[in-house]
């Protein structure tokens, strides 16, 4: 009974394996041509053992040594010698049926049936071949060639290459239409974007981890297996609701049947901040301050600090705040792996290690991150189980600051007549003197030696799934998710005095806590079948999630020295503050793919929601999309073409959702912590503050695509390109209302107030070629973007943002540049005056402009009803300034090159973007040639009467003209070319490793961030920055703290790293 | 048997996933709705206090307020490295600076905060019809005040009387400034009728009837209207429940609030707990009840430095001597300067300032006295006086002269001169033409209320800025006046405001 049962399920196995098998071949040229190259041999009578000898070849034919080969659902398994060749005993029981799974990394894993042959010949697929991959889509895979969506892959070979402590830094110019923009500190935090800004208020894509919703900060990249990211509604509207962003989906590295594999990878590496701006010298700082102060009406007193007669001044000191400030980042990365398994059970468990310190004297940034990683899949019959469970403990410590302002800002317009330490100060670093410098400098250093700041944070993403075959090819699936984050964020200011407007008389610290978790039960019912020509997956299913914060914090102050920064110990000023927030949504899906004589291919969509974060009459949301491919190269008229492997052409069309506001915005809500003060006491006040939008709703986004796909010459090479026409409506934003309301901008309500058109074309293409011992390939993927903002909330108005420089009107770009444009300087005094003869209110500019300001450009003016004119009239206000350029690359790029020779392998990354402005506020400040910081070494050039030949304008305190108003003087071109990695390595051969006991020994070098081709005079044209109405202002620094204060960012570094990477 | 128990988990875990009907029903945990507010007395109570919260704000009298009402006069100068507030005192300021702007939308803040009280308290059902009455008469007051300040900073503003309805309502356009002016005169009338004369522990500090009636007075005289604000402050001097205090320096420390003298002054405290300074936000529970003007504006080293008296008001200080022969005490009490024993922050002035002698800095509001080391702490608990009886004494004069009554003029004169213990000279000033009146008027107004934010409203009333005459004389006080420009008498409407809302206007002047 029980043989026969183990039999027939057996006999059924193997039918079904060939039933896929023939298929997979059938579709898919690329799979492991399995044995059928083998020499038939006669077949052999079953023997008490069979001998099976063999030789495991790439799909070139060359021997894979150490390839692992093993006896399916047993231990019996051996490795590949140097040339490849195995020989393997198979008891007599399992001969005649036995499957041999052959694994060997880089590679796909393939199972062989021995079918009684005794000498096979097996040759694996690279798994960098890109068309053959199996794609993870939403609930499911599919073979890429039966795509009809729009899913970018991340070569996660290329990727774990890079440096970098977050996962989306490295997808950076690897796929076409996703950008990714950040600074370069330890734990920066990138903004990413598919396909332009589609959404106004949270751009951040869906990222799925293992079928959990998460954030994907803090996922070491040496866990993923692979990343699929999902650009068009076809793809995305199974995850309907939250995917108007699109949806990145993150597949962590499993166990593989075979014997257990352990690998060890250590990274050490060395980073720099390259650039500096040119700053002025003690002498020319002090020139050009003093200059300043003499130009202002009154003139104003020279600082004593800056005057030659005065005791004070300061003759012998330079700084280099820069130089001072910048050191040698360290970093090091080490991850131990575990994996293995047989056919019922297995395991991969992986341990990592991650610490990289910043590029900046003093305590911060740091970013340190523990990790480990249980990933498993049991399968007993009809069941499979599964989990997987990732846990990470960040330490983070940022680069601290008194404001949330730009702290490079301040290191580079520090003045040079300051030292950075100063033994007879209280804290052993110089501060500056309001009476003696008058500058606000603040001794950036000392801020960041003194202070902490510092968030410890610990995540876990967890999921468990089980599958139950319950008839035929009716599956039915369960997946629990959990991502819970708590995190501690802590803040100690001693006493100090970093400079007279930097004094901290009084130690004090912040402790807030919290804790955030997102929980999800979903429920699926699959169908797969293959009915003669008809091949169908049908999907249905049902998701439920609730998510949750909870945050605490306490203030104290009063701390004495010795300091034990503990809350208890604080002695005044203790106050606790705490918040709640939770939001839910349930959703019904289901899905149908279809393909008629593997040619014609559909994919049709639906998702319902429905959300808490909206009122019961706008809760509920529905998601379809629907998709069409045909095949052309299964056509008669193509099929057997001696040049053309592949040719698909596909579109798609849906409508995705978001609904990314914060929860309670659809209810009007009183504050009552509006206290007032009677009789020293304090009385309880409470009110509205903030107004609601009730029918607030979910934000759409209908997504066309259209692509094709092109393969030639057995897919050596590749070339995909699409273009996609995306249009969001109802986009959710909180549009600025007038202050006349009392609300503060920041507070403005929640509307579905905008509709935005992004649309562009994506190329993608790779060449892979191998002559003699050299293999390469080459990639290069290109994007463009044309962005066009078809409305805007409360009629259309315009949205200002960053003190007015950025403009978003209808008809043109998100983030558009707009201020006053520049009409020379102004040479004379008769020039000034002739101008303001002729103004209508006798003055052009302003009462006190003076030669050596700069003239702007009249270019508008109003009627006597108000109206705007479009004509000059005779004065500079407001109603003269004009668009003067796009915040919004055009043009994204990304190359990639990858060699290998005999045991060298060589690879090499870039990317760039081109077409859009950046607003350089840290140059702005250094050129402001208004205050007694610092100045730009080039201000030596300014206007004077005896320099008149000039485009920089005179120093003048307080800067009456306003010469550093929004206008061209600040914008540069943002276009750059960078190249990211740089790597060579070499794989000891086989034989030499096995001599060590290793399976595989890999040394290599690394160049990070090695060239950057741009103009931009800032310290790097990749910043980090809101990625909507404030894209183009480049702030030096941009907040990156995820949870709670801001910390300054720093520019990405150039790296150099050595690495080891061994298995066992 | 297997399969069916199989089956039932699947139901249950369906079963147990698709849920109520109430599943997606959330709400705020932290807060109430509005539609469940302004139901009950306590409500009532409530959202009055949370007006006066709004004075508590940067753009309020946290900061900005006293900064754009001193900084503009030729008594005070900023010599802040800060060009928002340099700019500030000289006119200079750009469109989208956050003085303009902060102020405006801290005072507009508190208009809405006020709309919704008076809208809402006559639907309460109250026990106590008095307390419905001083609620409603304090939102008038509050809502009167905050557009007195919107109306002289801006002029060209929103009238906006009611809650907002839709968002059709928050595009307003600018009022003629008459109706504005209407629009205070009614509130001030209305608070004058609801409010009481005094309050008792624990509502010390509460608008008054004395000081809705003040601000009536004053509000007349700032359009010249000089019977109605005559009538006015003579309600306040009848009623007898204001005197000028004994000593000057008493109005300004954190000791004697809320004194004889006080009509009406904003109540800071450093004892009513939170630890973050209100700058701009909605409010939150750690918020401070401190105002910052004192770090702001007391000198180097023990503040920031960002105001100063002009050496021409020192100067007009020492014109006359008291009748003990001493300096006049509101100089003392006013500014920083090197006399013998002078200390500050407890430490000699001649020390500290030992190569600069002839320093001058602001003392009035600050700390100096109070035995802490400096300012540097930002938080300052000296109640801000808007409204001093002596300023309703030197307003009820300038009415008197105006209207013909010189004579009647100098007696309230001497009663303010007498307390700073200068010599009576009531007769000789009675017998000043109504020119020379008024100088005089000028004159004891500035010694008196120095760095109290009277003086650019003053000089804008007395219409010096439109008199080349006057005007050059206060480019000689300070220079900052060298770049005034007609029209920047108000500030700029803020430049984000205009573009946020295409119903406004720019001022003329920017």
């Amino acid at each position: 009974m029980k043989k026969s049962t183990k039999k027939a399920r057996s006999n059924a196995f193997q039918r079904s394996m060939l039933v896929a098998l023939s298929v997979a071949v059938w579709c898919n040229p690329l799979v492991p041509q399995v044995a059928l190259a083998s020499t038939p041999t006669a077949l052999v009578r079953p023997q008490a053992d069979l001998m099976v000898r063999g030789r495991i070849t790439d799909s070139r034919g060359d021997g894979l040594p150490g390839a692992t080969v093993v006896v399916k659902g047993t231990s019996i398994g051996t490795t590949t010698d140097a040339d490849g060749n195995f020989s393997l005993r198979i008891p007599d029981a399992t001969a005649a049926s036995a499957i041999l799974v052959v694994s060997y990394t880089g590679y796909e894993t393939t199972e062989v049936a021995v079918n009684g042959k005794t000498d096979l010949s097996i040759s694996l697929a690279d798994k960098t071949e890109q068309l053959g991959d199996i794609v993870v889509i939403g609930y499911g895979t599919q073979s890429k060639k039966d795509l009809t969506g729009s899913i970018g892959q991340v070569n996660v070979g290329e990727v774990s290459k890079l440096p970098v402590s977050d996962l989306t830094k490295a997808i950076q110019g690897q796929v076409a239409g996703v950008s990714v923009h950040s600074g370069g500190e330890p734990g920066a935090v990138p903004q990413i974007k598919i396909r332009g800004i589609g959404s106004f208020n949270n751009n951040n894509p869906l990222f799925i981890i293992d079928g959990v919703q998460s954030p994907v900060n803090d996922v070491p990249t040496s866990d993923v297996e692979s990343i699929q990211i999902l650009k068009d509604a076809s793809a995305a509207a199974i995850y309907g609701s939250r995917a108007a962003n699109g949806v990145v989906i993150i597949t962590t590295k499993r166990g593989k049947e075979g014997k257990m594999r352990v690998d060890y990878d250590l990274q050490r590496g060395w980073q720099n901040i390259v650039n500096r701006y040119d700053v002025a010298n003690r002498e020319q700082y002090q020139l050009l301050v003093n200059e300043a102060s003499a130009n202002a009406e009154p003139a104003l007193p020279v600082k004593p600090a800056n005057d030659p007669t005065s005791p004070l001044f300061v003759g012998n000191i330079d700084t280099d705040w820069q130089n001072e400030a910048f050191k040698t980042g360290q970093l090091l990365s080490q991850n131990l792996s575990v994996s293995g398994g047989t056919e019922s059970a297995k395991y991969n468990i992986t341990m990592n290690h991650y610490d990289q310190t910043g590029t900046v004297v003093g305590k911060g940034p740091n970013y340190t991150r523990y990790g480990f990683r249980v990933n498993s899949d049991f399968k007993q019959g009809r069941f499979k189980f599964g989990e997987s469970i990732g846990y990470t403990k960040v330490d983070q410590r940022f680069m601290t600051f008194v404001h949330t302002g730009t702290n490079l800002g301040y290191i580079v317009n520090a003045i040079p007549t300051l030292p950075v330490y100063d033994e007879n100060t209280i804290d052993g670093f110089s501060s500056a003197s309001q009476t003696i410098h008058g500058s606000y400098t603040a001794n950036a250093i000392g801020f960041n030696s003194l202070k902490d700041s510092k968030t410890d944070r610990y995540r876990f993403i967890g999921n468990a799934y089980g599958e139950y075959n319950i008839w035929d090819a009716l599956k039915y699936r369960i997946s629990l998710g959990y991502e819970r984050t708590d995190w501690r964020d802590f803040n100690f200011d001693p006493i100090h005095d970093l400079g007279w407007f930097y004094v901290n008389n009084i130690a004090k610290m912040n402790d807030w806590r919290g804790s955030g978790y997102t929980g999800t039960v979903e429920n699926t019912l699959s169908w797969d079948k293959i009915v003669g020509k008809h091949n169908i997956a049908l999907l249905a299913g049902q998701s439920v999630l609730q998510s949750a914060i909870s945050r605490i914090s306490g203030h104290a102050e009063g701390f004495t020295e010795p300091y034990f920064p503990v809350l208890s110990n604080g002695t005044s000023g203790i106050s606790v503050t705490g918040y709640e927030e939770q939001n839910r949504l349930l959703s019904y899906f289901g899905r149908a793919i279809y393909s008629y004589n593997n040619r014609y291919l559909l994919t049709a969509t639906i998702r319902r929601d429905g959300s808490s974060r909206f009122s019961p009459q706008n809760r509920w949301g529905t998601f379809p999309s629907l998709a069409l491919g045909w095949k052309l190269h299964n056509e008669d008229f193509l099929s057997g073409h001696p040049h053309i492997s592949q040719l698909k052409l596909r579109a798609s069309y849906g409508v995705l959702g978001n609904q990314e506001i914060p929860p309670y915005q659809y209810e009007a809500l009183v504050n009552p912590y509006a206290h007032a003060v009677f009789s020293n006491q304090l009385a309880v006040g409470t009110t509205q503050v903030e107004f609601a939008t009730p029918d607030v709703k979910w934000e759409e986004k209908l997504s066309r695509n259209i692509g094709i796909d092109l393969g030639l010459w057995d897919d050596r090479f590749t070339f995909t390109a699409e273009y996609y026409n995306n249009e969001s409506r109802d986009m959710l934003l909180r549009v600025r209302i007038p202050e006349s309301t009392g609300v503060y901008p920041w507070k403005s309500p929640y509307v579905n107030g905008a509709s935005v058109r992004n649309s562009g074309f994506e190329f993608t293409g790779a060449y892979n070629q191998r002559s003699g011992d050299l293999t390469y390939s080459i990639g290069a993927n290109l994007s463009t973007l044309k962005n066009e903002v078809l409305s805007l909330g409360y009629g259309d108005n315009p949205i200002a943002g960053y003190g007015a420089i950025t403009r978003t009107e209808v008809g043109g770009e998100v983030g558009a540049l707009y201020g006053w444009v520049i009409d020379g300087i102004f040479q004379s005094q008769e020039e000034i005056d002739a101008l303001n003869n002729a103004s209508p209110i006798g003055r052009y500019q302003e009462v006190l402009t003076r030669p050596g300001d700069i003239r702007f450009k009249d270019i508008n003016g109003r009627d006597a009803e108000g109206n705007l004119t479009g004509a000059p009239d005779g004065k500079i206000d407001d109603d003269d300034r004009d668009f003067l350029g796009s915040a919004v690359p055009d043009l994204y790029f990304g190359f990639n090159v990858n060699l290998a020779y005999k045991g060298f392998d060589f690879t090499a990354l870039a990317n760039g973007a081109s077409g859009n402005l950046v607003f350089n506020t840290i140059r702005a400040g250094l050129e402001s040639g208004a205050g007694w910081d610092n100045y730009a070494a080039n201000m030596m050039n300014r206007w004077t009467p005896s320099n008149t030949n000039t485009d920089v304008p005179r120093v003048v305190m307080f800067d009456p003209n306003k010469n550093g108003r929004a206008s061209s003087r600040w914008l540069e071109k943002g276009d750059y070319l960078r190249l990211t990695l740089v790597q060579l390595g070499y794989t000891l051969p086989t034989s030499t490793a096995e001599r060590l006991h290793l399976s595989r020994l890999r040394v290599y070098v690394s160049a990070q961030n090695a060239l950057t081709f741009t103009k931009y005079s800032g310290f790097d044209p990749d910043f980090g920055n809101d990625g909507l109405f404030d894209r183009a202002i480049d702030q030096g620094n941009y907040p990156n703290r995820p949870f709670t204060a801001f910390a300054g960012g720093l520019p990405n570094p150039r790296g150099f790293l050595v690495g080891v990477q061994v298995g066992f | 048997m297997k399969k069916i128990s199989i089956l039932t988990f699947f139901l249950v875990v369906l079963g147990g996933t698709s849920c109520k009907k109430d599943f997606l029903e959330l709400s705020n945990p932290n807060v109430q709705t509005s539609g469940s507010f302004w139901k009950t007395e306590a409500d009532a109570q409530a959202g009055v206090n949370a007006i006066y919260q709004s004075l508590y704000y940067d753009g309020t009298f946290l900061r900005f307020a006293q900064c754009a009402l001193d900084f503009r006069g030729d008594d005070v100068m900023s010599p802040s490295p800060w060009d928002v507030l340099s700019n500030t005192g000289s006119f200079k300021l750009f469109n989208n600076t956050i003085m303009q702007e902060w102020l405006w939308v801290a005072f507009y803040g508190g208009v809405t905060r006020a709309n919704l009280a008076i809208a809402n308290i006559p639907n309460i059902e109250f026990k106590d019809a008095a307390l419905r009455d001083r609620l409603l008469g304090e939102a008038y007051f509050l809502r009167g005040l905050h557009y007195y300040y919107l109306a002289t900073f801006f002029n060209n503003i929103p009238l906006v009387v009611e809650p907002y309805q839709s968002s059709d309502d928050y595009f307003p356009s600018q009022a003629a400034p008459e109706e504005t002016w209407a629009q205070i005169y009614a509130d001030f009338k209305e608070a004058q009728r609801l409010l009481p004369a005094t309050y008792t522990d624990p509502n010390i500090g509460r608008a008054t009837k004395g000081a809705a009636t003040g601000f009536l007075g004053k509000s007349y005289l700032t359009n010249h209207q000089y019977a109605e604000a005559a009538a006015e402050f003579k309600k306040v001097i009848d009623s007898g429940n204001y005197s000028l205090m004994e000593n000057y320096a008493d109005n300004f420390s954190e000791q004697s609030e809320n004194n004889a003298e006080s009509l009406f002054e904003i109540q800071f405290s450093r004892e009513v707990g939170g630890t973050t300074l209100g700058w701009v936000d909605a409010p939150y529970s750690d918020w401070a009840k401190t105002t910052a003007r004192a770090i702001t504006y007391a000198p180097a080293p023990f503040g920031w430095n960002d105001a100063a008296p002009t050496s021409w008001v020192y100067q007009q200080f020492l014109q006359e001597k008291t009748v003990g022969g001493e300096d006049d005490p509101r100089l003392k009490a006013t500014i920083y300067y090197n006399y013998p024993g002078a200390t500050l922050y407890g430490q000699e002035f001649a020390t500290v300032y030992a190569t600069d002698l002839g320093k001058i800095g602001v003392k009035k509001y600050g700390n100096g006295d109070s035995g802490r080391p400096d300012e540097k702490d930002w938080r300052s608990g000296v109640n801000e006086r808007l409204m001093r009886y002596s300023d309703v004494l030197l307003m009820y004069a300038e009415c008197l002269n105006e209207l013909g009554n010189t004579a009647e003029a100098a007696k309230y004169i001497q009663m303010v001169r007498t307390r700073a213990k200068l010599p009576n000279r009531e007769a000789e000033f009675a017998s000043l033409s109504k020119e020379g009146m008024r100088d005089r008027i000028a004159h004891e107004r500035l010694l008196e209320f120095v760095f109290e934010g009277h003086r650019f409203d003053d000089i804008h009333r007395w219409g010096w800025l439109n008199d080349p005459v006057k005007l050059a004389e206060l480019k000689s006080h300070d220079p900052e006046f060298n770049s005034y420009v007609p029209g920047r008498e108000y500030f700029s409407i803020p430049q984000l405001e205009i573009e946020t809302n295409p119903n406004l206007r720019q001022n003329p002047g920017y």
